[in-house]
């Protein structure tokens, strides 16, 4: 909604637990999350799988079990959930919306 | 002290122009459909200022100017759009969002989008077509979602005049100062008997006037719909929060849709046969 905070590029590793930032407001419409990072009121929309994949981010698990979870459920490679996992995972923090 | 007045959302008020009856009959006129029995209510007057040079009226609310024009009639739609901004600012119910709206069979159909998007030109269009009129400018929800009816007179704007030229204002007042820059038309002018009710949203359309363009409705997806009328939403910014969690639910209820406008009446027509479709036929905004 404003405009965009510059961040450092967030270069997650497998053994990264990441959590949503605490100024992260979600809602979740038709299996899609919106967020709103309060800090700077910029309103973010997840696709059906990084929605998938935001509901997981426990603060307690890393990405890499995380994958592993997520690839058992759906019956798909660990190594591929993985990689998508990590990239998400980039555009999402270095759009300041994880801690970790 | 309670007495007659006109209510624009829960912005309560009086106005006279006690050396101008003719535009104390065309305010009366033009703010009819906002007739309320009111307690606390501002008071705007239209008065000679006495001073020199060419504005020499003023628009005065609870006695301070706040606008001058070169005569009365011209302080009309000053007052109109002040009006809106008050209107706007003083609702803390819920979310308040611009959009034009009207109403069918107890279902609001709401058109949000930013200025000159053709809110009021759809509007007008639609309640031409048999909707009941809500607003050309906000659309006010309560914590519930339930759409506060805010029936302004429609501003239309000259770039719109050529569809409307039955809506011309003609008043018997001494130029055309209340009509040189906008008209502003009282509902009762396009339909009798057309003020909405209160009512739920159950149709979000974002329109968009493109010249030359063909007129098109397509769904959006609710999230994608979310997103839109937040940026649609007055002072979302200072409790974003709260606001999008209301938001959240009014369009999780609705049906959205995106319509781009080339031609009013094949616009009309779209959105006419979409809130007469049962709404699980458009329930596709997903």
């Amino acid at each position: 909604m404003t405009g965009a905070q510059r961040l450092p590029p967030y270069e997650p590793t497998a053994h990264d637990v990441p959590r949503p930032a605490p100024a992260v407001h979600t809602v979740e419409l038709d299996g899609e999350a919106v967020l709103l990072d309060t800090h700077v009121n910029r309103l973010h929309r997840l696709n059906p799988t990084a929605t998938l994949l935001w509901r997981c981010l426990d603060g307690n698990t890393s990405i890499a079990t995380l994958a592993i979870e997520i690839a058992t459920a759906f019956d798909a490679p660990t190594d591929v959930v993985l990689a998508d996992a990590l990239v998400v995972l980039a555009h999402l923090g270095s759009e300041g919306l994880l801690s970790w | 002290m309670t007495q007659d007045g006109f209510r624009a959302l829960v912005h309560e008020f009086t106005v006279s122009a006690p050396d101008d009856p003719p535009v104390a009959t065309h305010l009366a006129r033009l703010f009819a459909a906002q007739r309320a029995t009111v307690t606390n209510a501002h008071h705007y007057t239209f008065v000679p200022s006495g001073a020199s040079g060419p504005f020499h009226y003023e628009l005065r609310r609870d006695g301070q100017r706040i606008a001058t024009a070169s005569s009365a009639e011209g302080l009309v739609s000053p007052l109109v759009r002040h009006l809106n901004t008050e209107a706007i600012d003083s609702w803390l119910e819920g979310p308040i969002c611009h959009a034009g709206g009207v109403v069918h069979d107890g279902r609001g159909l709401m058109l949000a989008a930013d200025q000159e998007a053709g809110k009021t030109t759809l509007t007008a269009g639609l309640v031409r077509a048999g909707c009941d009129y809500l607003s050309d400018e906000a659309m006010a929800f309560d914590a519930g979602g339930v759409i506060t009816p805010f029936p302004k007179p429609l501003s239309i704007d000259p770039g719109s005049w050529h569809l409307f030229p039955e809506l011309e204002p003609h008043a018997d007042l001494p130029s055309s100062a209340y009509k040189d820059d906008q008209w502003q038309v009282p509902v009762e002018a396009i339909r009798a008997n057309a003020v909405g009710v209160a009512c739920q949203a159950g149709w979000i359309v974002f329109p968009r006037y493109e010249a030359g363009a063909p007129t098109a409705l397509e769904p959006v997806h609710r999230a994608e719909a979310l997103i839109e009328l937040a940026r649609n939403t007055f002072h979302f910014a200072d409790r974003s929060g709260d606001l999008l969690d209301q938001l959240a639910d009014i369009v999780r209820d609705a049906s959205c849709h995106r319509l781009v406008v080339g031609s009013l009446s094949e616009a009309c027509r779209l959105l006419v046969s979409l809130v007469d479709a049962p709404l699980d036929a458009t329930d596709v905004g997903r």
